[in-house]
């Protein structure tokens, strides 16, 4: 094989060839290519090449991470990361504003009566509008994520299909952003899936303190979380299996499997049925 | 202590510390244009500040895997005459491309250190100094895979996380066991332990064997 350098079809003053070249280029064993692309004539000094390649090999790397961060798989882990930022801000918000409405009237209330009730019993409270104001905002927080989980539910099944039918589009998307895209979770074996987001746990486990998690993010789904519990090491392990292979048929393949899901069904309908004995 | 014009030693707040010569990059303390090399930031750094010879001259041809956002880079490009950075995570070859718009000797390549072809068509022959801190499984491997890029009088500087190989077994036998798999490549010069700065981390500085 000859072995050539990123600069071998270089023009006068181009950056862009070079950067083709950088980023696809490939080669078994370097060579010393300043002094090749000087005696080749690419270049006329040794400051010309590290100046163009330094253009050149910055313009390669902004596209090459481009390709990356620009993924569905990328979007899709914001979105996921932002239906939890705004789930956790409201929870947040919500349980500080009942907080302080009850200490004032001294009961405990849920959250859309303990504002109307504290207009009624209490005219004297001179925060009432500021109350009124933040559980306008967490409502609109609300409605926003709201949004995003419509957002989800449109784009996951032409990213995963088979994930999505299976998994429902928020644990899908889940899956795939804490695999750190489709392509990572289509190749770990269905006892990691059965564990991600159990990292602690697993860990402990690993060090000899604990013993080892049955399920992570997974658990959200009812075919774990709605299995009594002595069943849902069983359910979890079946689950993870189907959700491994659904990753890997959208990964390489991207056609729906119908027999893949009611094999799953069936199989966690069997499992339940071990505990009405 | 101050061998080279491109870095010296410089008093600062009654201690005495390693600084390079160049424009700021991270937020770092300056003065009079010299750049505080954070030892907290930079298990090189560490290792230079501590007046260790690890090969890293005027002129040098470097070779750097796990770049990072380029702090230790930057400073690294401040002495060299080149640095070809290689990092394989997207986010920081973002901050890593602003430091090589500002630096005209550092070549960043977003590729994976594990696989020398895809780079080896840029990264020319005769490095004089590789610099390896990638926390990934399989550090000893990518040093071997590197090698060739050595010249015969090149030095391989290399940092070596345990918890990155595996993060239950104890530090002490992945170290030598990462010794006893780089000593069929290079000769091992020294080794340091990072513990005050870096936990559960090893430098080692070798040769190439050919």
């Amino acid at each position: 094989m000859v072995n050539k350098g990123w600069f071998n079809e270089l023009e006068v003053e181009d950056i862009v060839t070079g950067s083709i070249a950088i980023q696809e280029g490939s080669c078994n064993s370097p060579q010393p290519w300043p002094g090749m692309a000087i005696d080749s004539g690419h270049f006329i000094t040794i400051d010309d090449y590290y100046s163009n390649l330094n253009l050149s090999s910055i313009k390669a790397a902004q596209n090459a991470a481009f390709d990356v961060t620009r993924s569905p798989d990328k979007q899709l882990s914001h979105i996921v990361r932002i239906v939890d930022d705004l789930h956790r801000i409201e929870n947040e918000l919500s349980s500080r504003l009942s907080d302080w409405i009850g200490d004032y009237t001294g009961v405990t209330q849920d959250m859309p009566e303990a504002i109307n009730n504290i207009s009624k019993d209490h005219p004297e409270n001179t925060f009432y509008p500021y109350l009124i104001s933040l559980h306008d905002q967490l409502l609109s927080i609300s409605k926003e994520r709201e949004k995003f989980i419509q957002l989800l539910e449109l784009e996951m099944p032409s990213v995963a299909p088979n994930l999505t039918q299976m998994a429902g589009p928020i644990l899908a998307a889940r899956l795939i952003s804490l695999a750190g895209g489709l392509e990572k979770l289509a190749k770990k074996p269905s006892g990691t899936v059965q564990v991600i987001g159990a990292e602690n746990a697993l860990f402990a486990h690993l060090r000899g303190h604990a013993t080892s998690p049955k399920h992570g993010v997974i658990y959200t789904h009812e075919y774990i979380s709605k299995t009594e519990k002595s069943l849902r090491g069983a359910a979890s392990r079946t689950f993870s299996g189907k959700l491994a292979i659904a990753a890997r048929i959208d990964y390489y393949s991207g056609r729906i499997y119908p027999t893949l899901h009611s094999e799953l069904s069936e199989k966690i309908d069997r499992i339940r049925a071990r505990g009405r004995k | 202590m101050a061998p080279y014009s491109n870095y010296k030693y410089i008093n600062f707040q009654g201690s005495i510390h390693l600084a390079t010569n160049g424009p700021p990059v991270y937020g770092e303390t300056t003065k009079d244009g010299w750049r505080f090399w954070d030892y907290h930031r930079s298990k090189l750094g560490y290792i230079i500040g501590q007046g260790i010879e690890v090969g890293l001259k005027p002129g040098s041809k470097v070779l750097y895997l796990g770049a990072a956002n380029g702090t230790t880079v930057s400073h690294v490009a401040d002495i060299a005459s080149i640095v070809y950075a290689v990092e394989i995570s997207p986010q920081p070859m973002r901050d890593l491309i602003n430091v090589a718009s500002s630096r005209k000797n550092i070549i960043p390549l977003l590729k994976d250190a594990r696989i020398s072809k895809t780079y080896s068509h840029v990264v020319e022959s005769n490095i004089d100094l590789i610099v390896q801190d990638v926390a990934a499984r399989g550090q000893v491997k990518i040093a071997l895979e590197n090698k060739k890029f050595l010249s015969a009088s090149g030095k391989l500087f290399l940092t070596i996380k345990s918890r990155s190989e595996n993060a239950t077994t104890n530090p002490k036998i992945i170290f030598k066991n990462a010794i006893d798999e780089l000593s069929t490549g290079y000769n091992i010069l020294e080794t340091h332990k990072l513990s005050s700065h870096h936990r559960d981390h090893l430098a080692i500085i070798a040769e190439p064997l050919f």
